[in-house]
């Protein structure tokens, strides 16, 4: 048997472990050279506490699942889907230029993929999320992948959000995102990532027929975006 | 004879903002002893819907008060047909819309799902729209009637109060019976159902069966569901209301 049947025969090993539905969200982070400093040391320490809010929950630790993809200078994969209580957050380094396009393709790409796993598996899962955030403006060829997260969005394959730290092109994304684009308040990595958990812990419990309504992440003592 | 016990309870998430148990359920043992039918009813009101607790009781009673007056009326369950049901559907779907009409609401705040079974002792019949299950045990061996109905995502299903309900809704009639039946709604499938290979989790239904066919007083056993059903390790399990009605033939 060589290492890439092997691999197959024993990836689903995790589905048998954990027969629970899934929330699967791919991070898309910039990781510039303009986030260098205290935006990805507040990124870094927001992935950490993200991790810590899923698993004070005992369900959305077994479902909401966690991918990263980082784009600066090049586009890499660097954590793929896992449950939050294998989450294992990286620490990221800023350089490079900002091929957003690139980074946008590889995520859906993954979301479309993991949707495959878990029906051959037979997995029951959520509408999963992607979720970029960036400090600069796209600068790869990365007006073709408009119509993909648009079009994606309408059809509920995915939820598309994207959120702008001070100095992002707001234009560009609101170009790209069907939702209103959010911009962070200074360097609330922190509380962002507290909604995202909020959220998906509200969605991994959710039922059929229900409606999830988000919290609003612009107001109240926890808000950390303006629109 | 049936020995028939059910039990619906509010999901931790419910309680924690008063809102009220969501599921319901129904059951009647119509006939004398030696030719007794059961039919047996769950429903699971959306979990967004206000008012959809009102939806899955309306449903329920419905159901069976239209079974058993077929019966009593001397219909036959093996001539029993879809659009017989069908009927009923709609009979359900005009009480449900009175009730919103109450109530100044809409009918899709009272949006249900519904399984249904109806068990002669040489005939059945079953029908069901949106999630939930029916499992049945005959010579030992475990089936599932229908899968649950679930849209491309863990939170969409089919309703009963949807325009389209007639051609989602799953249907049939068998010329056999069964030894055992239950009745789950979807707070329950994590646990009953083997979604690898769209099975019934025999070791969930096999203790529960053998409570309810040693027992001398199996109504003192819907206690012990209830109690069950609040228990740590299904709480942990599912935060939904949860259902499940339990039928052995003695």
């Amino acid at each position: 048997m060589n290492q890439v049947s092997a691999d197959d025969a024993f990836g689903s090993v995790e589905f048998a472990e954990n027969p629970e539905p899934r929330v699967p969200c791919v991070l898309i982070l910039d990781t510039s050279q303009s986030m260098q400093g205290s935006r990805i040391n507040e990124l870094n320490a927001g992935l950490n506490f993200y991790k810590e809010e899923l698993l004070t929950d005992p369900l959305a630790s077994k479902r909401v699942e966690v991918a990263i993809v980082k784009f600066g200078g090049d586009v890499e994969r660097i954590v793929d889907f896992v449950t939050a209580d294998k989450f294992q957050p990286p620490t990221l380094s800023a350089s490079g230029n900002t091929p957003m396009g690139q980074a946008m393709n590889k995520a859906l790409d993954m979301i479309e993929e993991r949707k495959a796993d878990y029906r051959e598996h037979g997995i029951a899962y959520y509408r999963p999320w992607a979720f970029l955030i960036t400090d600069g403006e796209p600068n790869d060829h990365w007006k073709p992948t408009i119509p993909r997260v648009r079009d994606g969005e309408r059809e509920k394959s995915f939820s598309f959000f994207a959120v702008g730290v001070e100095g992002a092109n707001m234009q560009a994304l609101a170009e790209i995102c069907v939702r209103a684009p959010l911009r962070l308040q200074g360097l609330k990595f922190r509380e962002l990532f507290s909604w995202l958990s909020n959220s998906q812990q509200a969605v991994s419990r959710s039922s059929p027929g229900d409606e999830i309504p988000l919290q609003d992440p612009t107001s109240g003592p926890k808000g950390w975006a303006q629109v | 004879m049936w020995r028939p016990i059910a039990q619906s309870l509010q999901g931790p998430s419910h309680a924690a903002v008063a809102s009220p148990c969501q599921d319901s359920c129904a059951v009647r043992v119509v006939g004398d002893e030696a030719d007794q039918t059961l039919v047996a009813c769950v429903a699971d009101g959306a979990g967004s819907a206000k008012f959809s607790d009102v939806g899955s009781n309306v449903a329920c009673y419905t159901i069976v008060e239209c079974a058993a007056a077929f019966l009593a009326a001397g219909g036959r369950l093996d001539q029993l047909a879809r659009q017989d049901v069908l009927r009923w559907c709609n009979e359900v779907r005009q009480r449900i819309q009175d009730e919103a009409t109450k109530l100044d609401s809409d009918v899709r705040a009272l949006a249900t799902t519904l399984c249904a079974a109806i068990v002669a002792p040489t005939c059945s019949c079953f029908f069901q729209i949106g999630d939930g299950a029916m499992i049945l045990r005959r010579n030992g061996v475990y089936g599932v009637v229908f899968w649950p109905q679930s849209g491309e995502y863990a939170n969409s299903t089919n309703f009963l109060t949807s325009p389209q309900f007639d051609s989602q809704l799953e249907f049939l009639t068998v010329d056999s019976s069964c030894s055992d039946i239950a009745l789950l709604t979807d707070g329950l499938e994590r646990l009953a159902l083997r979604f690898d290979n769209l099975t019934p989790h025999v070791p969930f239904f096999d203790p529960f069966f053998r409570a309810l066919r040693q027992t001398d007083d199996y109504t003192g056993l819907n206690q012990s569901l209830h109690t069950f059903l609040g228990s740590g390790s299904v709480r942990e399990r599912s935060d939904d209301d949860k259902t499940l009605i339990l039928a052995s033939r003695i």
